[in-house]
């Protein structure tokens, strides 16, 4: 059904990102591409659905054919007339900010009348029983709950492909869970599904063939059964995920003698509040804060931090309440997007900012540290996504701060990089601090934190 | 039918557009005041009737202030330097009424009604798709500036010197903004918007009593303001 001969992908003039990939799929066949971060797996989605050429400026060479049809030539609206897409980030990734009209969107483009919209809704309802999600607006939704809509979408409008791009990267267990679901029964539909994931476990009972990449070059092809006997070592040394589900250790609530969360309200009007009771932390120490999407972790981490100007909270620091200009000033912050953090027109410039009287051999001590010195003169925003995280990293350390906060920071990334987060962030701890992490990847917590914070167990839903 | 919110206590596009374009006019043709106030206070009353009590009431406090800038021939007579900022606040509040009737118009409509109001009038795809992206563009943007304001924040950086502020926060702001501006384009193309086929849409534009006592109002307002000046 889908054909890749001989496929590379070349962006600029020469910088080749894919090299002779040559793989033949068959209808309703479900292949996952994985590999290490960079190493291509995006690219290879990207040239099935047209997006490499028409935005970012690829060129490629071989080809990419749907029964016969040559993609490569074709308009985008030809493509996603057989290919529908999912995005990594569904946050942006919807044009209707009404989530009926959303999944509608399609159907109007294709010029369908009312009615036959109206069967093709309920036919996907009948499929995926997503009703509470209807007539919403997309910025009240979790990240889960638009990743189901991603998809039901790409089902509604009928297209035999569904290309999916690392769709689990902003999910937590509950959501990927429903996101297996929906998967099998797409492919039980007859669907063919192609996924780049870094995150496999969860498409072990899903994908027919398990195809590994390495530097744009197809390394190894399994079978789901061969794949499943292999060793976890052999994963790991191919920079992959584990292929099991692992659990959350050290999930008892965090008591120290430090910082002490006495009582801190998050009050998110008619969907309940989040109320933290009694949770203290050490000094020295790295915590895990989990919870379900939508249960409030990014909103407890803007609050301890001091961020949000209305909230009620009675929060302890060394024996004294301590209050939120204190909070905010003692506190750092690594962002999910790190786009968010990076202001200034150089890395020294950067890691320089917001701190009075930097040492000049303490920022040269960090740099070297995190291997940014040869980069200290270059544009933050003109490095590639791991060094624009340790630029932020390497601000956090020179500002000594007491609070430490990472929010999803391994989010998308393979198991080397995220080992090497993990030792990064082990290096920051001291006596002086305390290390938060906001995460769902629950093998990054297990090897990280010392203890993990459920909250789960404060969330109250009206 | 599938529901898609719908109120019939908000105009469709095509009155506030309307209505924008029309306020454009008194930047240079001026109106009375008591018009001024008029114009302000009904905004105000559609921000209210709509559910943004907040919006409403800034956007009156926002006139209020401006109303007492001085205009340009009392300006004439201020040292220099007091003229020189006086006279930047008397454009912004030259600029204000379209603009908050602009902010209504964004604030209040979805993409969908947008796309609707531009098919019923016949827009040409060339133009209204760009236009659709755009509206679709100011709420993500509205939350990603929320996300660098506070990483701002936390670094310590301060508004006390708005031009050091405004070179820091244009970095990120410029990179997020193209980042969107791609991906809100990637989902409407993946979705085939630029189809050529005659397209349907599932809302339709439907006309309220509430567009036309809008349209209206503000029309007779700007005629009676321009009018009572003569």
């Amino acid at each position: 059904m889908l054909t890749l001969e001989n496929l590379s992908l070349f962006y600029e003039q020469d910088k080749k990102i894919l090299e002779d990939i040559t793989l033949q799929v068959t209808e309703g066949e479900c292949i996952l591409l994985t590999g290490e971060s960079g190493s291509g797996k995006s690219s290879i989605i990207n040239s099935i659905n047209g997006l490499a050429f028409e935005y970012e400026n690829a060129r490629i060479t071989g080809k990419v054919q749907v029964d016969g049809k040559e993609i490569k030539g074709m308009e985008l609206y030809q493509i996603s007339l057989i290919i529908a897409s999912v995005f990594q980030n569904p946050k942006t990734h919807f044009f209707n900010v009404n989530t009926t009209l959303e999944l509608l969107f399609y159907l109007e483009n294709i010029g369908l009348d009312r009615k036959e919209m109206e069967s093709h809704m309920e036919n996907m309802l009948k499929v995926f029983p997503i009703k509470h999600l209807l007539g919403r607006s997309i910025f009240e939704l979790s990240g889960g709950e638009k990743q189901i809509l991603c998809v039901a979408s790409c089902y509604i409008s009928g297209c035999k492909i569904i290309v999916l791009d690392e769709p689990s990267s902003n999910l937590d267990e509950k959501y990927i869970d429903i996101l297996k679901e929906m998967l099998q029964i797409l492919k039980e539909k007859g669907i063919t599904l192609i996924l780049a994931e870094h995150r496999i476990y969860y498409l072990m009972d899903v994908a027919d063939r398990i195809i590994i990449i390495q530097n744009g070059r197809i390394k190894e092809s399994f079978t789901r059964d061969v794949f499943l006997s292999l060793p976890d070592d052999i994963l790991y040394e191919w920079g992959l995920r584990s292929k099991n589900k692992i659990n959350l250790e050290n999930r008892q609530r965090p008591l120290g003698k430090d910082l002490i969360i006495k009582k801190l309200i998050c009050d998110f009007k008619d969907k309940g509040e989040l109320r933290v009771e009694n949770v203290s932390f050490d000094l020295g120490k790295i915590y895990g804060i989990t919870g379900r999407n939508g249960c409030g972790k990014s909103s407890l981490l803007r609050a301890i931090t001091g961020l949000v100007e209305k909230e009620k909270s009675d929060i302890v620091f060394g024996g004294r309440a301590i209050g939120k200009k204190e909070r905010l000033k003692n506190s750092s912050l690594v962002m999910q997007d790190v786009n968010h953090q990076l202001f200034t027109e150089s890395v020294e410039e950067e890691i320089k900012l917001g701190i009075k009287d930097l040492d000049p051999a303490k920022a040269d001590k960090v740099l070297s540290g995190l291997g940014l010195m040869e980069l200290k003169d270059r544009h933050p925003m003109s490095l590639s996504g791991g060094q624009k995280q340790r630029v932020a990293i390497a601000s956090v350390l020179c500002k000594d701060s007491r609070f430490i906060f990472f929010d999803e920071p391994t989010s998308g990334m393979d198991y080397n990089n995220m080992i090497k987060i993990s030792n990064l962030i082990k290096e920051m701890k001291t006596e002086n601090n305390i290390i938060f992490i906001v995460s769902h990847d629950i093998e990054f917590l297990n090897v990280t934190t010392d203890q993990n914070l459920c909250l789960e167990e404060f969330r109250v839903y009206k | 039918m599938y529901s898609v919110k719908s109120n019939s206590l908000n105009p469709n596009p095509i009155p506030k557009f309307f209505v924008t374009v029309l306020l454009g006019f008194t930047i240079l043709h001026s109106i009375n005041h008591y018009s001024e106030w008029a114009l302000i206070i009904v905004i105000s009353i559609m921000y209210f009737i709509n559910g943004f009590r907040k919006e409403g009431i800034q956007n009156i406090i926002v006139f209020g202030i401006l109303f007492f800038v001085p205009d340009f021939t009392i300006l004439a007579k201020f040292p220099l330097v007091i003229k020189m900022l006086l006279s930047l606040l008397f454009v912004v509040r030259m600029f204000y009424i379209p603009y908050a009737s602009g902010k209504f118009l964004i604030k209040t409509s979805d993409v969908g009604s947008i796309m609707s109001s531009m098919d019923f009038l016949r827009i040409p795809k060339a133009v209204s798709i760009p236009i659709a992206v755009m509206f679709r563009f100011f709420p993500s943007f509205e939350e990603e500036r929320n996300n660098i304001k506070m990483a701002m924040k936390i670094r310590g950086i301060e508004i006390k010197n708005p031009l050091k502020y405004l070179e820091y926060i244009a970095v990120p702001l410029l990179i997020i903004s193209s980042n969107i501006a791609d991906d809100i384009a990637k989902a409407a193309e993946t979705k085939c918007i630029a189809n050529p086929i005659k397209k349907t849409r599932y809302i339709t534009v439907r006309v309220h009593i509430i567009d036309f006592i809008y349209a209206f109002i503000m029309t007779v307002i700007v005629v009676g303001g321009r009018l009572c000046l003569h």
